[in-house]
């Protein structure tokens, strides 16, 4: 995978989108990966349309539970086992 | 699948750091945990991960002249996020 996104943090709600319209534009394959107070950022609509077109999208299941309140999680719930495996095959990580 | 050497911050969120650094390990890359900025709080949340960074073999630095923790200077800071193949903010 060329790009992996990194998402821990409430900020990346509106730091995100842009970047990944960019991505999408330069054609460039990427993943990205939720965790923490990063994953509340998927009850955006518009962010999780976007995050749709990852070629590997993955929540980590245990902030899914811990910061969204049962709401049912529009990505690939995983680990921090399904984290470490994607920063293995990603060229450039960024983290948000 | 290629082995990494990540540096991850600990600035926002202790527990979440500690506990994605353990995570991390699981495939064989090198992790470098170094706190910044506030001394780790002593919770029972903090202190289960601190198990975990035990069980992984991860000893973590601190920014700080001041903290428990051994206290890396910005010049080997510098030195780690140079050599690093990613750098986590957590």
């Amino acid at each position: 995978m060329e790009l992996m996104y990194v998402v821990s943090s409430r900020d990346a709600q509106t730091l995100l989108p842009p970047l990944l319209r960019a991505t999408r534009r330069r054609g460039a394959g990427w993943s990205v990966f939720f965790t923490g107070e990063g994953v509340a950022v998927l009850r955006d609509p518009e962010l999780a349309t976007l995050v749709a077109e990852a070629g590997r999208a993955v929540v980590c299941e245990h902030s899914w539970l811990r910061h969204c309140d049962g709401t049912p999680c529009p990505v690939e719930l995983g680990s921090q086992t399904d984290h470490s495996a994607m920063i293995a095959d990603a060229s450039k990580v960024i983290s948000l | 699948m290629n082995t990494k050497n990540i540096l991850l911050l600990g600035r926002r969120d202790q527990t979440e750091a500690m506990r994605v650094a353990a995570g991390l390990t699981i495939f064989g890359h090198t992790v470098n945990l170094v706190f910044m900025g506030r001394d780790v709080e002593d919770t029972p949340e903090n202190r289960a991960q601190a198990e975990l960074l035990e069980l992984s073999d991860i000893e973590p630095l601190s920014t700080l002249m001041d903290s428990d923790l051994p206290y890396v200077p910005p010049t080997a800071l510098q030195v780690m996020c140079l050599e690093a193949d990613a750098v986590l903010s957590i």
